[in-house]
């Protein structure tokens, strides 16, 4: 009994996951269907998505890892108005070189070039902005990208927690700076809110505000 | 590329708000940042597309749309927008109706109405019939259609987030990583070997302190899902939380709730369900599901499903 049910909700999983995948992540939009990033590992993705023009690429500007992305403890809060992407993850020392955003690999050419159209009446400017913010778990720091007018992807780029050492739900990527590369915890149940971020967030959005948008 | 012996295994991380909620990776490998980034970049992708299909905030999301069409129409919606709202009411028939994601006014009388990073709330046009549940939703598997009989709210959030986690690990997968963890607002996937090279240890926090964890778990190729009455306390009403069972409305006697399973969609949709029962028909809708897990009582007593012990990193004092 035990086994049948679990056997059911296991399939049920299986078939969803792979019956996804299979379809490259499309969602149904209105008018056009607006691919969504896809990746290169599901072939019928290209044929999905790229037909539609509408290819969305979270590509070019939301990978920006971390573990050697140093900021120092006391940053400034005002900061750059419009970082590029590169800017804000100079390795320092150790291993890893820097690397360029946009994506070097096979697939679709759409990833990687920014503009799609001119976004004059758009609420928000294309482009990569950051924002910083002290609030109850310490300094933050986010990256905005907009992407077509919209917010494509916040990253988290600093935070500085003035909890002990012992908190076990450390914020990436500064846990790994200040620990060398220790492992990570995990931690089951959230503990941290996206409300944390928010002052950081509005800061950005801020910066990206087109100031020819209407309503 | 460098050949293996020379490069030692790192740990990679980053961190995003995505999902209304704080997506976190983690990767252990001996390949270079560029290769981690553009898997992390796939896995990002793949969360982002959940987000777009399934957010009840979001006007543009798939999900909206669908719940503005006009009541009785057959609309035509996304793999990902189907999987969800299958897997959903599967859990909802198993459950009678505990766990239903037509919870979408419930959820917007206690308050949870803004968006995660524009605080902007959406209007609706038409109220959700207050008789309206899980058996309003008709799902046409060969057309890919679902037709909503009523006008009515859903919420996927029980199930959308795990869904992302499982999307975004089988990016990751594919690169064939020594190691990864997908970590969604605690909804957690880990994969492989941590940098140490044994199974990874997922804490569970304590439903008190946030600082704190209660138990420590040795675990891989597994999820793990805590819900909690700890987390999103309603803006109204402080002894109202946002795991609401859709046939009363009092408080439940559960602290926290931990699953442990193969699917994080699973975990997740269980734990949030399991937690709308009394404690020990929680442990029984575990237990007859197949999964392993703990709940938390409200007098702090721990209890365990059938082969919890297994995944103890240490004895729970």
């Amino acid at each position: 009994m035990a086994g049948q049910m679990n056997a059911k909700f296991v399939t049920l999983c299986t078939l969803a996951v792979g019956a996804i995948y299979a379809t490259g992540y499309a969602i149904t939009a209105e008018g056009h269907a607006q691919g969504s990033p896809f990746s290169q590992q599901s072939p019928s993705a290209a044929g999905s998505a790229a037909g539609t023009g509408a290819v969305a690429t979270a590509s070019s500007g939301t990978s920006k890892v971390a573990s050697s992305a140093t900021k120092k403890g006391g940053e400034s809060t005002q900061g750059n108005s419009k970082t590029s992407q590169s800017g804000t993850g100079s390795s320092s020392g150790s291993g890893s070189s820097s690397t360029s955003p946009s994506k070097s690999s096979t697939s679709s050419s759409a990833s990687g070039n920014k503009s799609s159209s001119s976004q004059s009446t758009a609420k928000y400017i294309d482009g990569t902005y950051t924002g910083s913010a002290a609030n109850r778990i310490g300094a933050v720091s986010v990256a905005v990208a907009i992407k077509g007018g919209k917010i494509g992807s916040v990253q988290i780029t600093s935070c500085n927690t003035h909890y002990p050492q012992s908190y076990i739900d450390p914020v990436l990527p500064d846990y790994v700076i200040s620990h060398q590369s220790t492992s990570i915890p995990v931690v089951s149940g959230a503990t941290l809110s996206t409300a944390d971020f928010y002052y950081a967030v509005t800061q950005a959005l801020a910066k990206a505000q087109n100031p020819s948008y209407k309503g | 590329m460098a050949g293996a012996d020379e490069n030692p295994q790192q740990v990679h991380a980053a961190a995003w708000l995505a999902l209304g909620t704080v997506i976190r990776l983690q990767v252990v490998t001996q390949e270079t940042q560029r290769v981690v980034d553009e898997a992390m970049e796939d896995a990002l992708a793949a969360i982002q597309s959940v987000e777009a299909a399934c957010s009840r905030f979001d006007a543009d999301s798939e999900l909206v749309r669908l719940m503005k069409q006009p009541a009785g129409q057959a609309v035509p919606v996304s793999p990902i927008l189907f999987q969800s709202l299958q897997f959903a009411l599967e859990v909802a028939k198993l459950t009678e109706g505990r766990f239903d994601p037509v919870v979408g006014a419930r959820m917007e009388a206690l308050g949870f109405t803004r968006h995660y990073v524009t605080q902007e709330t959406l209007a609706w046009d038409e109220e959700a019939s207050p008789e309206s549940s899980y058996r309003d939703i008709e799902l046409n598997a060969h057309n890919q259609t679902v037709c909503l009989k009523r006008a009515l709210h859903l919420d996927l959030g029980a199930v959308a987030k795990g869904l992302a986690v499982d999307l975004a690990s089988k990016q990751l997968a594919a690169y064939g990583f020594a190691g990864f963890v997908v970590d969604a607002g605690g909804d957690v996937y880990v994969s492989g070997r941590d940098l140490g090279e044994a199974p990874w240890k997922v804490h569970i926090r304590h439903p008190d302190n946030r600082l704190d964890s209660l138990a420590t778990l040795s675990v891989t190729d597994a999820a793990v899902c805590t819900s909690g009455d700890y987390e999103r306390r309603s803006p109204f009403n402080g002894e109202l939380h946002h795991i609401v069972n859709a046939q009363s409305s009092g408080p439940t006697s559960i602290r926290s709730l931990t699953v442990i399973a193969p699917f994080t969609m699973m975990a997740d949709a269980f734990s949030t369900a399991a937690f709308t029962y009394p404690p020990m028909e929680a442990v029984q809708l575990l237990e007859q599901a197949g999964l392993t897990g703990l709940v938390v009582t409200e007098g702090l007593d721990i209890l365990r499903t059938a082969g919890m012990e297994d995944y103890l990193h240490e004895p729970i004092q």
